[in-house]
């Protein structure tokens, strides 16, 4: 699930960037910085491209988060009901606070 | 220990405060290089690129990293990789935040304060997204290995470097 979450979270914050590649020439110049960079006309088309890119980009991480099918995985640790800590899944006592994680074990199977 | 809101705050708080240490480090490094370099335009230009494309992004996604897992080990938060996840853009936008701020407080003295407010505004919308972006990357790499215990989940943090690299590299090539 955190896989397809990420691809999730990346669309959204690619959306963000490509506005931001596409009107950065805009901003540029509606800020009166042109001096800075003299040739950034030229550079409206490849900031466009860019940003065009990344709305691609976007939309396949989208539809990437929608099709795939996450295998599940096994986390190698447990946690112990009664220090909190997070100890290897094949300990039979705590390691930290020498309590029985047996129990445990077996709920989670 | 389950996260609550003070943790994104504490998260939002500790991601400007490593952000100050991970440029103090690349500052560092750039300092550490000069003396190598024998101010010709070519070898400053690869300085700059060295300084930008590989030191910055290596500093700034370990140091972006770093609030959940100083959380995790001090509040002994369980974290899942969601959560992991949440944490890491949270500090990123706190890393951001200060950030784009200090570049603001730059642009004031150097353009006056009507050009400093849209240079804050590209800023907002080229910087802080990358960050966030990279950090996604880079904390589902992290939390991936604390939940699952395998190493070749490194590889996201990897390749939010590259990325964060690109990034700076695009942007520095394009003369923003």
């Amino acid at each position: 699930m955190s896989f397809k979450k990420m691809l999730m979270l990346l669309s959204v914050l690619l959306i963000w960037l490509s506005l931001g590649w596409i009107s950065s020439t805009y901003i540029l110049e509606y800020s009166g910085l042109i001096l800075v960079t003299p040739v950034f006309r030229k550079l409206r088309s490849t900031t466009i491209f860019v940003g065009l890119f990344l709305l691609f980009l976007s939309a396949t991480f989208f539809v990437a988060s929608r099709l795939l099918k996450e295998e599940k995985r096994i986390s190698k640790y447990i946690r112990c009901r009664v220090c909190g800590r997070k100890i290897p899944f094949d300990m039979v006592i705590c390691p930290y606070c020498f309590s029985d994680v047996r129990e445990r074990k077996n709920e989670l199977d | 220990m389950r996260i609550n809101r003070s943790h994104y705050f504490v998260s939002l708080l500790l991601g400007a405060v490593f952000g100050i240490a991970a440029s103090f480090f690349s500052t560092s490094q750039m300092i550490m290089l000069l003396p190598f370099v024998f101010f010709e335009e070519t070898q400053l230009n690869v300085l700059l690129i060295a300084a930008v494309a590989i030191l910055a992004p290596f500093a700034e996604e370990l140091a972006k990293i770093l609030p959940p897992f100083f959380l995790k080990t001090q509040e002994n938060l369980d974290l899942g990789v969601v959560e992991w996840m949440k944490l890491g853009v949270t500090s990123a936008f706190g890393f951001s935040l200060l950030e784009n701020l200090s570049y603001f407080w730059v642009f004031v003295n150097l353009f006056g304060t009507n050009i400093a407010v849209w240079l804050l505004l590209l800023r907002f919308l080229l910087s802080t997204p990358t960050h966030l972006m990279t950090t996604t990357l880079a904390s589902y790499g992290v939390g991936s290995w604390d939940n699952y215990g395998e190493g070749e989940y490194f590889v996201f943090l990897a390749l939010a470097m590259v990325v964060h690299g690109l990034f700076n590299l695009g942007t520095l090539m394009l003369g923003f």
